[in-house]
């Protein structure tokens, strides 16, 4: 299977390992074979015929996503004959579609519209005939079914039936009277269920939580890692007016292919929080003052220089790894307790997908915290506080019982955080931060892959984040300082502070990251 | 809901399991003569429409369960394959066949005796008697002796509408 | 013979000798006639040798694609250690075919016998024979007719005390045309939606339960016990006409003849002799208008080419249409071309599976445009746009259903347009109401 087998594609000659697709091929060519039916990640049925391609020597149009390469063939995906059948399906695809795309939430992004307004006809010949009609059904909790827009290209089927192991989807009835079925008594509510409305390449299968919320043309999307657990799913982040509106999962063959669970999907809202900490605020006597940037910072070191004793570092595994190393090395050398908090929760795997799951481990960047000097062990951690002389709070969130616990006497307390809460007002010195959608940075996943958010929003007011606040203290006060601007400058300044990270850079991490090497193994500070 | 099915009077009745007794032990004999349990999907699906004479979701609930497949899957095949009822029909199943050979040697006709004698009036209707259900099918394999129908598992051939009212008189 | 009706002169009689004749059911009755020496011959015969007499009989695969019987089995697997099956298809249901019926009906030994050859000569330890859900009679008779070859070990562990163990499964469909396809009944027989398969893999290689399989139609099946007992030159020699044509064909003429019924002639007859004197000709006053000579999926021969054309798998090629599955349609001068093609399509509409985009889409459509010229409202475009749609509808899929929805439509504008433009014009009375 390793032997090369070179193909021109359009004229453009392309060598791919044998066992490679036409339409595999034709990617690394540089053409996009049009199709419907065909996912990588999925089981190929050749049934839309959208990709069929005219190949030389054969004797009928192939299917280019079933039928391999072989030596010296010479493929012509936009040929006149492969435009015509292509032409054909989307005329057939069209007689009973209702283009109804004022109202429908995938326009903008729906294959459909795409290959119409690409090369279909400029008009209907299907007269005045009824189209066919079935009402709308709910398959699932955020499942939304709209049969009649749907090409029967089977995708929400098989990842159904093959990728996610639960076979509540079918296909009813046969010929022009069929429609995607599922059991009485039965839900389309499976942990990973909701990929089928991504999968879906038409406005058919539609999420609930998205319903009308906005027009694809008006949201800018971001490419981010998921924060709900430590699989670090890529995914882009949709906002629209600086609002997140919906995670979709982003391909990542080694990490999770084209997919995300629902529990990751719906784990978007909090970025929309309104309750945010807009200001540093300073203690003056009993009450906290919003001051500068300038005076907040001068304030943090003193509360530094100031600590004699063990310090306690309660921080949040939404942090990324610059923030987490960074704020970690502000207080290096000394007697640190520092840990995140890691909720836990059960383990929900994609049956189909080797190493993919939403891991019990519910925050992002727990293999980060412990490359940069924090434990899991938040309640050891937490229960130190009466013995600490500085307790740094970093974005990390308490029960009303645990709050009760940061205040201590003797002990001063700096929060960081992104959120303002009661217990902010035992604080010395509240710093705001940015959330993981308002930074740059990156997060190591469970299996050591350090891989780049990007920021999908603006921050709010003043907020800043952690590893901003750090590398200006680490720097020292003064205009001329070498203290990073930038994620990516964070994260060099990280590399220098633990070498497991040494040589990498947000830019040579690219879009998908890489794992870190053995060589860096035990290399914590 | 899954485990009612409307009786006659409209009552609703809870789903009594299929697969017992002589029935159960008639598909386990199946079993050694497939590779897979599923393989005994269509022989199950025959066996449930012979003991209730139509394929309630429950019914295909169960299916699914004896042979290791969802309902939903079950519902896929059962839909496919247009000889398994999904609603309750007469006491009798009448098929005729009016594909174009037998279209071209008079099935029309015989269809529309066959509606108007047994009471159904319209295709896939029940007469008002609950005795037949009667539907118009595509070719029933035997051309040559238009017009064939199927009255239960009876082929009759040749059936011209001034047979239909002796044969239909036979089904009671 | 001409089921129902006796002999005539110019038949061949071989599958169907005992058509009509009960005695033949039962397995005594069916060895006195000689049956199972096949079987007995075939088992003593090493299998290469098996497969290279059919091969060299010439006898190709009557369901309708008419690919040689013996390269077929050829393509098996030898001593691969995997279990190989035998699929016999006894899903006949394409229009105008009645053929397989018969046998199944009148000689279900001879088609056990048959089935059991070919399992032996591929190594297939297990058959299975699929009967359509509504061959109700035949299940019955090929039901007691295994029982009766298991307990006469004709089927079993050690058939006929050769140690060969050949089992055979009669599994019932239950209603649906594309099943006959090969890859679809595979999926049927596994329990799933009768869907065709992309090939490859082909059957050979991977087919019913991911193994090897050869599947066969009735009549191809029913055949080899006589090549195997008179040998494959006494078979080859059965031809009037091309080398590539051997051996008897049982022909199912339908439609508007005086004697409809299963033929059977020797590969080469014409088709005038098969139409007029054997299955009568036309009723009284009536003359020839067209024929469908392979089922309903192949194209519509006018009269001129039918009565010029000789039955066998070139010459009808060369008549513009297809042997097929030998369904013949004999359609007179009372036809009206344009209602029968309709129906036709409707058939292919109500049959597809539903999985590629233009058979589920096209065969609906096509028929939608029919019913709109029938009920007297089309229009001249209307035509071109049929042909179009019936373009996009040909060579384009998984399976040939489309095609063969295409084919009718196609020949019929091109062969009777006269018919079409009546209806459009408002020259004819519309026979169906308005869609």
């Amino acid at each position: 299977m390793s032997a090369a087998v070179t193909v021109t594609i359009d004229g453009m000659p392309v060598t791919v390992p044998a066992g490679t697709t036409i339409i595999e091929a034709a990617k690394q060519a540089g053409v996009l074979v049009p199709h419907y039916c065909y996912h990588p990640s999925l089981p190929s049925p050749a049934v839309c015929r959208m990709c069929l391609v005219e190949v030389e020597k054969a004797p009928k149009l192939l299917p280019a996503c079933v039928t391999q390469v072989a030596e010296g063939q010479v493929v012509h995906v936009n040929s006149a004959t492969a435009k015509d059948a292509r032409q054909g399906v989307l005329e057939f695809l069209l007689i009973n579609h209702p283009l109804d795309c004022p109202i429908c939430d995938q326009a903008g992004e729906c294959e459909l519209q795409d290959y119409v307004f690409q090369e279909g006809r400029g008009s209907t010949r299907y007269g005045e005939y009824a189209k066919r009609f079935n009402p709308v059904e709910e398959f699932g909790p955020d499942v939304l079914y709209v049969p009649n827009r749907c090409i029967l290209c089977t995708r929400c089927v098989r990842f159904m039936d093959d990728v996610a192991g639960a076979p509540v989807l079918n296909v009813s009835e046969r010929g022009d009277r069929a429609y995607i079925g599922i059991a009485e008594e039965q839900l389309l509510d499976h942990p990973w269920a909701g990929n089928v409305v991504d999968l879906c390449p038409v406005g058919s299968l539609l999420s609930k939580d998205f319903l009308h919320k906005a027009r694809a043309w008006d949201l800018d999307k971001t490419s981010s890692i998921c924060p709900g657990c430590t699989q670090g799913c890529n995914i882009t982040i949709d906002t629209r007016d600086d609002v997140v509106v919906r995670f979709r999962p982003r391909p990542n063959l080694d990490v999770n292919r084209h997919f995300m669970c629902d529990t990751g999907r719906q784990g978007y809202r909090w970025l929309n929080r309104g309750d945010r900490v807009e200001a540093p605020l300073m203690r003056e006597g009993t009450r906290l003052v919003a001051t500068d940037w300038d005076r907040a910072l001068d304030r943090l070191r003193v509360l530094l220089d100031k600590a004699a004793g063990s310090v306690v570092l309660l921080a949040s595994g939404k942090l990324s790894t610059e923030s987490l190393g960074l704020v970690r090395q502000l207080v290096a050398g000394r007697d640190v307790a520092a840990a995140i908090r890691v909720p836990m929760g059960d383990e929900q795997p994609l049956a189909g997908i080797p190493n993919l799951a939403l891991r019990p481990e519910r925050v992002p960047n727990l293999a980060g915290a412990e490359l940069t000097g924090y434990t899991a062990g938040f309640e050891r951690a937490l229960a130190s506080v009466g013995r600490a002389a500085l307790v740094i709070v970093l974005d990390a969130e308490f029960t009303p019982d645990e709050e009760a616990r940061l205040a201590v006497a003797g002990a001063e307390l700096v929060w960081m955080g992104s959120v303002a809460t009661d217990a902010q007002h035992q604080a010395q010195l509240v710093l705001p931060l940015t959330t993981m959608a308002e930074e740059n940075g990156t997060y190591v996943n469970r299996d050591g892959r350090v891989q780049v958010f990007q920021q999908a929003r603006g921050a709010p007011a003043m907020a800043r984040p952690a590893w901003w606040v750090a590398g200006e203290v680490l720097a020292g006060p003064g205009p001329d300082s070498d203290a990073p601007a930038t994620g990516a400058e964070a994260f060099a300044a990280l590399g220098q502070h633990y070498p497991v990270f040494a040589g990498l850079t947000h830019a040579n991490l690219g879009f998908t990251g890489r794992v870190l090497t053995p060589l860096h193994a035990g290399a914590t500070p | 809901m899954i485990h009612a099915a409307p009786n006659a009077d409209g009552t609703v009745a809870s789903h009594q399991p299929v697969f017992v007794g002589d029935v159960r032990a008639k598909l386990e004999a199946l079993f050694p003569k497939y590779p897979t349990r599923q393989a005994c999907l269509l022989p199950a699906l025959w066996m449930v429409q012979e003991s209730r004479g139509w394929i309630s979701e429950a019914a295909m609930a169960e299916v699914g369960e004896v042979l290791g497949v969802t309902p939903a899957f079950v519902k896929g095949v059962v839909t496919f394959y247009t000889m398994y009822h999904t609603r309750p029909v007469g006491r009798h199943f009448i098929q005729v066949c009016t594909t174009s050979p037998c279209g071209l040697c008079g099935a029309e006709e015989t269809l529309q005796a066959i509606l108007r004698e047994s009471g159904c009036g319209e295709m896939g209707a029940t007469s008002p008697d609950g005795r037949f259900t009667a539907i118009e099918v595509e070719c029933l394999g035997a051309c040559g002796f238009a017009t064939p129908i199927l009255v239960d598992d009876d082929f009759i051939e040749g059936v011209t509408p001034e047979r239909v009212p002796g044969i239909l008189a036979a089904y009671k | 013979m001409g089921y129902p009706h006796p002999s005539h002169p110019k038949e061949t009689v071989l599958l169907s000798k005992y058509f009509g004749d009960p005695g033949a059911r039962a397995y005594a009755g069916w060895v006195d006639r000689g049956g199972y020496e096949g079987l007995r011959k075939a088992l003593a015969m090493p299998r290469a040798e098996l497969i290279e007499t059919v091969k060299q009989s010439g006898l190709r695969g009557r369901g309708g694609a008419g690919f040689p019987t013996g390269l077929k089995w050829s393509f098996m697997p030898k001593d691969d250690g995997k279990p190989h099956y035998l699929v016999c298809n006894a899903d006949e249901s394409e229009p105008g075919t009645f053929k397989d019926r018969e046998i199944l009906r009148w000689t279900p030994h001879g088609l056990i016998e048959g089935c059991a050859i070919a399992a032996y000569a591929i190594q297939a330890e297990r058959i299975y024979v699929y009967i359509r859900g509504e061959f109700t009679e035949p299940w019955h008779i090929m039901t007691r007719a295994v029982e009766e070859a298991y307990a006469s070990g004709a089927l079993g562990a050690n058939v006929f005390g050769t140690g060969t163990r050949i089992d055979l499964v009669l599994h019932r469909g239950a209603g649906a045309y594309i099943c006959g396809e090969e890859t679809a009944m595979m999926n049927s027989i596994e329990g799933k939606r009768g869907n065709p398969r992309i090939k490859p893999p082909f059957p050979a290689q991977s087919g019913l339960f991911g193994m090897p399989t050869t599947i066969n139609n009735v009549e191809t099946l029913a055949v080899v016990p006589h090549i195997v007992l008179r040998g494959a030159g006494w078979y080859k020699g059965l031809s009037l006409s091309s080398p590539k044509s051997t051996g008897t064909k049982l022909l199912s003429v339908c439609g508007h003849v005086q004697r409809p019924g299963n033929y059977e002639v020797t590969m080469g007859t014409p088709m005038r002799d098969l139409i007029f004197d054997m299955a009568g000709g036309m009723r009284p006053g009536r003359t020839l208008k067209a024929v469908i000579p392979g089922g309903s999926s192949v194209p519509i021969m006018s009269a001129a080419e039918a009565e010029d054309c000789v039955l066998d798998y070139e010459g009808i090629v060369a008549r513009g249409s297809m042997l097929g599955s030998g369904g013949v349609i004999v359609m007179d001068d009372s036809t009206d071309m344009v209602k029968t093609i309709w129906r036709y399509t409707k058939f292919y509409a109500h049959e597809s599976c539903a999985q590629c985009t233009q058979c589920r889409e096209g065969t609906a459509w096509t028929t939608k445009v029919l019913e709109r010229i029938l009920s007297g409202r089309g229009k001249q475009a209307d035509l071109q746009l049929l042909l179009d749609l019936a373009e996009n509808m040909t060579g384009k899929t998984i399976c040939v259903l489309s095609d063969s929805c295409a084919a009718p439509v196609v020949s019929g504008i091109q062969k009777f347009r006269e018919e079409f433009d009546a209806y459009i014009a408002g020259a004819r009375r519309p026979v169906l109401a308005a869609v």
